[in-house]
């Protein structure tokens, strides 16, 4: 493993204050991204994995949402600590990002091409002939044949995988070091989904960004991903890298979750699914927030207590009494 | 949908075929096809060129009072007759689509400005300041229009044109502040909102080079709509005498002659005619404002 994580989260606590509830979207997760990797963030509608991702960037709407407690070291730069000009320049910069929906994430009144000059002109202070020399080659680079062309269309004149492509092309310009896509595949079809993660994987060779890559689709982590972080009710439960979270998963949820993936080798009728759904984050039970829905023995304690994420081996971290137990 | 299958076309033949599918071009084309739309923008035009080239149109002074020769009947030299001053009524007619144009356009303009950069900070901000903003709108809106003007335009001792839009504009910017506020509440959930934030854009920026053209449409119908009203409400008030002073001719101030029950009855060509010229105005600007709406209507853009 490479000794210098690009980014460091710690104890990042972002809350949503509504109707005078505090719902905890996103409660205590810690994690590291080094350089050149990419880490998948898994887990269902609701799990937190948007809200800790766009509180990197410090996108959270305020109000409603707060991040409350913790550090987001970024290049040694504590993000949550700078001032918002400060931030603005890591914006697009340093840390940019692709969203789900490619049909409303670009300007419907601007030409791709001024929407991906844009950052280059404001961050690089590139003049107008460069900037768009640039774009044409970043349009080229993530794949359009007619470059030239397409960097003066609307984007009502592209179909969805064109532009995602655009966004992502947008999200390179600035070559940033962090690349967070938001289920950047999920509003696509399957074969583009495909071209999209080969575009990205290339991407990010090219330039050794690292990506923080949301998903809920566990095909994208296969094929994707190097480390996966399970998240479940706010909290990271299950941490590793790809072989080991696919191999030998231990926390209930990420063995639900991969039990849930239909399988063309299995003569099933059914689809197996995990029972209930995740709780709404205000009310979480007292214990294990997974408990009411463990298919596994429970123990007394999971009711009560709720587990902290352990290490049990080479990287591998769980937040299950399960294990914490074989451990005492 | 056609102008899709209009770009592919001609994708193959020329390079610059975007410039023909900008949504400006798109919007121009549907504007094409509305001919009360087109009309209205070919009576307004023949308006401004009169106010333009009223001297050349009329040999007399509009505000030359010839006090010999007053209420006249119409003639071969005064085509309208005269009013109650001896002022020729056609000249006056010419000069009077000037000053109602004028003041329509500027204190549409000035409203627009006002309402936009507040209805926007308001919008993009939300809470606190769109709460001040909106509490302000709601304030100065329990006003009647007209009597709010015509305290103001009282209180001061001198009126002149400037003066005059500047209060029509402070009293009537709440309307366009709420269309405004609610077109950015709607485009701030927008993901290309996040988007450029998430790419650096400060606040400024986003409000002025993101969400601001996206709004074009909303402001401009609005602004159309708009100068119609202004130009009824500056007649209105210059009728009842606190528009802009005689010997000034506007369109309002003619009608005033109307309030004399001799004119009324006996001497039509007197208030008949800037009534018209009020009357076709306003209803050619409103065709034109239907037409932009109907052309700028994003809901509307597949049709």
């Amino acid at each position: 493993m490479q000794t210098e994580p690009l980014l460091i989260i710690r104890d990042l606590k972002t809350y949503f204050y509504t109707d005078g509830k505090e719902v905890k979207a996103v409660d205590g997760v810690n994690f590291q991204i080094y350089k050149g990797e990419t880490v998948a963030l898994v887990g269902e509608s609701g799990s937190g994995k948007s809200v800790t991702s766009m509180s990197i960037l410090r996108l959270i709407p305020d109000p409603p949402g707060k991040i409350v407690n913790g550090e987001i070291i970024f290049n040694k730069l504590d993000l949550l600590k700078l001032s918002e000009s400060d931030i603005n320049e890591i914006r697009g910069n340093e840390i940019s990002m692709i969203f789900q929906e490619p049909m409303t994430s670009l300007n419907p009144v601007f030409t791709i091409g001024e929407q991906i000059m844009e950052g280059l002109r404001h961050h690089h202070n590139l003049d107008k002939a460069n900037a768009r020399k640039k774009a044409i080659r970043l349009l080229q680079l993530v794949g359009f044949p007619r470059a030239e062309d397409i960097i003066d269309e609307y984007p009502h004149q592209l179909s969805g995988g064109m532009r995602q492509r655009a966004m992502i092309a947008m999200a390179m310009s600035l070559e940033p070091k962090l690349l967070i896509a938001d289920e950047p595949t999920t509003a696509l079809d399957v074969t583009i989904q495909a071209q999209i993660l080969e575009l990205m994987r290339d991407v990010k060779e090219k330039f050794n960004t690292s990506i923080l890559l949301i998903t809920h689709d566990l095909g994208v982590v296969a094929e994707m991903a190097d480390r996966v972080l399970v998240m479940y009710g706010g909290q990271i439960v299950e941490e590793g890298d790809v072989y080991t979270i696919f191999e030998s998963p231990n926390h209930p949820y990420t063995k639900g979750l991969l039990s849930s993936i239909p399988s063309l080798n299995d003569d099933k009728d059914r689809l197996e699914s995990i029972e209930g759904t995740v709780p709404a984050a205000h009310e979480f039970p007292k214990g294990c927030r997974f408990a009411p829905r463990c298919g596994e023995k429970k123990l007394s304690i999971c009711e009560e207590k709720l587990p902290q994420l352990q290490e049990i081996g080479n990287g591998h971290k769980v937040r299950c009494f399960l294990y914490e137990r074989v451990e005492a | 949908m056609e102008t899709q299958i209009d770009t592919r076309h001609s994708a193959s033949k020329s390079l610059n075929k975007s410039k023909e599918n900008t949504p400006w071009r798109i919007a121009f084309r549907k504007f094409k096809r509305n001919r009360m739309a087109v009309l209205g923008v070919w009576v307004l035009l023949i308006i401004v060129m009169i106010g333009i080239f009223a001297p050349y149109l009329t040999p007399h002074d509009p505000e030359y009072a010839d006090l010999l020769n007053t209420n006249g009947k119409p003639d071969k030299v005064h085509w309208l007759g005269t009013d109650s001053s001896g002022r020729d009524i056609f000249a006056r007619l010419l000069y009077g689509s000037r000053i109602s144009l004028i003041i329509g356009f500027s204190a549409m303009l000035f409203t627009i400005v006002i309402g936009t950069i507040l209805g926007s900070v308001a919008g993009y901000y939300g809470g606190k300041i769109d709460n001040i903003i909106m509490r302000l709108a709601d304030i100065q809106l329990n006003f009647p229009f007209l009597l709010l003007v015509m305290t103001v335009v009282a209180i001061l001792k001198e009126i002149n044109i400037l003066i005059f839009v500047s209060v029509m504009a402070f009293v009537s910017w709440p309307g366009i502040t709420r269309i405004i506020r609610a077109t950015f509440l709607s485009l701030r959930e927008q993901e290309f909102i996040l988007s450029a934030r998430s790419i650096g854009g400060s606040d400024f920026r986003i409000i002025f080079r993101h969400m601001l053209p996206n709004a074009m449409g909303p402001i401009i119908v609005n602004a159309t709509l708009f100068m119609a009203g202004m130009i009824i409400s500056e007649s209105a008030l210059s009728f009842i005498g606190f528009g802009v002073p005689q010997p000034t001719p506007t369109w309002g101030n003619m009608l005033t002659e109307a309030l004399s029950l001799r004119v009324l009855q006996y001497e039509p060509w007197a208030w008949i005619p800037p009534g018209i010229m009020i009357v076709i105005t306003v209803l050619a600007i409103n065709f034109i404002g239907d037409g932009l709406r109907d052309a700028l209507d994003p809901r509307m853009r597949k049709s």
